[in-house]
């Protein structure tokens, strides 16, 4: 199945023109999966991260939503251990007029503003509303751990 | 549209002309041709995929924000936002349900049997040629009970605007460098373009119809002996040419008259050039013959071959073999060295024109803007403070001749305001006598009516006194014939009649 030329001009517009802090490449042998890494957001927990993603894009894109999934191991309430993201515009949310571009933004929008009231991680979200010091000194202290 | 702003997608980039080929599977060029267009079924309307076009102008604000493309047969919502009818359709039926997909808008749409006039916003009149897709127009039924679709066509404008972009043939990677307007191309790829390719079906060589893929420009060919290019489209339609026997199949191959190498028409032209050994040509400097496919490496390394000199494009006009020119002219050719700086100099100088034309559309905006503020603001001050152009006293000069042609005018306007009022004074004046004349004529008919009103009082006591006394009158006439007892009843008679 020959590739849409929406994932083409998108692909070409990711390669020419990026979002700063943000790179997504796709694999050659399957241009619809995408190798992903985002910069932590400046004056979060994640700063100086770099963190790896994967995006994939179902055949019915741009009709739902592109599945993305954290690799790096990463520290906040709406990131599980399986590194599943819970974001409203990945899920119901979607619109088909939303691109891999504005996702990726989300996502980095997500790192600087953790929402703990709609968790996905449940114990990491507790942390969160409890005890916020000790949880973000967990989450920069997986930062440097793990993204670098 | 300067060529510079030209979008680039990765079909574009293909180089054009012929693609290389491997010689090893020169035999089996159908499979090994450049992309394009191929009609290969009986209604090629159905299948030519307007989405994959390459555009050669900027498409910015005509892009559909689903498929990021050119709006193809557009539709609005009532929120504003346009998109291809196909696309938004696509949208509304997929899990995000009816909603506007840029600001999440409600949007009714329901599918409604076709109907040529539209009566809920505007009908579509669009010749045929222009609509490049199958158009099945929902439009709302004036006699149905039900609420009007959200969803409708965009205004005929924008259609036509993006199917006049200008789009390339999709066979460009074969050759073919036609540029035109999109609605064009599919009467181009039918009808025009030469390297659209059909199925063959001329009968070959073993007498059977030839299945196989051909461009048109092969097809056309009377005999061998035309001329080779392939833009020789003038006759007007080959439907697939079955009719015309004498042109054989252009896939039947006979031996290279060079090489005894088989080879049909279609890559007769290609096999000389870069496979037929025996294809020779001598080289005009050295004099050695070499084949075709050698010669274009001979031709880089030949050492007697006649070259220009690399400072020709600034004005150098030696020529001659390569070897003088390594040792005696390009040590002493004047433009050679200084190409260095020219070349700095002349992407200085581009960079300026783009500057100057990037400066020059500005300001024709500027200006734009300018002329249009003075036109919303005709009759009052100006805010816009004029740069004084030239010469101070004569710009002067001439915007007091503007201020005082512009003051006749106010003057003369409010002459005419002035006139006009006095006109209405007088008709007041006249109204307002006629209103005084209305009041007193009211007054009469009111005093008027009080006599009146006395009048018929003193009327209906009098009629009053006249009944009292009939009843008296019949009362002592029944006492005359009663007998006198009664008296007493008499009495109060003439009391109530008092009262009254």
């Amino acid at each position: 199945m020959s590739l849409p030329k929406r994932i083409i001009r998108e692909t070409e517009r990711l390669i020419s023109d990026p979002v700063p802090g943000i790179t997504a490449v796709p694999h050659s042998d399957n241009l619809r999966y995408f190798d992903v890494t985002i910069q932590g957001p400046e004056s979060s927990p994640y700063e100086n991260g770099k963190f790896k993603l994967e995006l994939f894009l179902p055949d019915e894109y741009p009709m739902v939503a592109p599945k993305v999934r954290f690799l790096t191991k990463i520290y906040h309430p709406n990131i599980d251990r399986l590194g599943r993201i819970c974001l409203d515009v990945l899920k119901n949310n979607w619109s088909p007029a939303l691109q891999i571009r504005t996702i990726l933004l989300s996502i980095q929008a997500l790192l600087s503003s953790p929402n703990p009231d709609d968790p996905l991680a449940n114990e990491v979200a507790e942390e969160w509303k409890n005890n916020n010091v000790h949880a973000i000194a967990t989450a920069k202290e997986w930062t440097e751990k793990y993204a670098n | 549209m300067s060529s510079s702003s030209v979008d680039r997608s990765p079909a574009s980039t293909v180089s054009p002309g012929k693609q290389p080929r491997n010689s090893a599977d020169s035999r089996n060029l159908d499979n090994h041709e450049a992309e394009g267009f191929d009609v290969t079924g009986d209604d090629p309307d159905l299948y030519i995929d307007v989405r994959s076009l390459t555009y050669t102008v900027k498409y910015d604000h005509l892009v559909c924000p689903i498929c990021q493309q050119p709006f193809l047969n557009p539709y609005t919502t009532i929120c504003g936002h346009t998109f291809c009818r196909a696309c938004i359709m696509q949208a509304i039926r997929s899990p995000m349900g009816s909603k506007c997909p840029l600001d999440r808008t409600p949007l009714f749409y329901e599918e409604r049997l076709e109907r040529p006039q539209n009566s809920g916003h505007y009908s579509r009149h669009r010749s045929s040629s222009t609509s490049l897709e199958r158009l099945e127009d929902s439009s709302s039924a004036d006699d149905s009970p039900s609420r009007e679709n959200e969803i409708f066509p965009a205004p005929i404008i924008i259609s036509n605007i993006t199917d006049d972009l200008k789009v390339r043939c999709m066979n460009n990677a074969r050759g073919c460098e036609w540029v035109g307007p999109r609605w064009q191309i599919k009467l181009h790829l039918l009808k025009h373009c030469g390297y659209t390719r059909f199925v063959c079906g001329k009968t070959g060589i073993d007498g059977k119809i030839c299945t196989k893929l051909c461009e048109r420009r092969f097809m056309e060919r009377k005999s061998e002996d035309d001329s080779e290019d392939g833009d020789g489209n003038e006759e007007a339609d080959s439907d697939s040419g079955n009719d015309s026997t004498d042109y054989g199949c252009p896939h039947i191959e006979y031996p290279c008259p060079k090489c005894e190498q088989m080879v049909s028409q279609i890559d007769q032209e290609w096999h000389l050039k870069h496979e037929c050994p025996k294809n020779m040509v001598v080289c005009h400097g050295c004099n050695f013959e070499f084949s075709m496919k050698l010669f274009e490496t001979h031709e880089k390394y030949c050492e007697k071959i006649h070259v220009k000199c690399p400072g020709a494009k600034f004005g150098c006009s030696w020529r001659g073999s390569r070897d003088i020119l390594k040792d005696v002219h390009l040590p002493e050719c004047i433009f050679v060295k200084l190409s260095e700086y020219l070349e700095k100099q002349e992407t200085r100088m581009d960079n300026l024109s783009h500057e100057n034309s990037f400066l020059k559309s500005e300001l024709s905006t500027i200006l734009d803007s300018v002329i249009q503020g003075r036109l919303t603001n005709l009759g009052f001050p100006l805010d816009l403070e004029e740069v004084p152009r030239g010469g101070v006293t004569d710009s002067v000069l001439g915007s007091m001749e503007e201020d005082y042609a512009q003051l006749i005018s106010d003057f003369e306007k409010l002459r005419l305001n002035a006139q006009r009022a006095k006109r209405a004074l007088t008709e007041l004046e006249v109204s307002k006598q006629m209103i005084s004349g209305l009041a007193a004529d009211n007054l009469q008919i009111k005093e008027e009516m009080s006599s009146q009103r006395l009048a018929l009082n003193s009327i209906r006591q009098q009629l009053q006194f006249i009944l009292m006394d009939r009843r008296r009158l019949n009362t002592t006439l029944t006492r005359l014939g009663s007998g006198t007892n009664l008296v007493n009843e008499d009495l109060p008679e003439p009391k109530l009649n008092n009262k009254l």
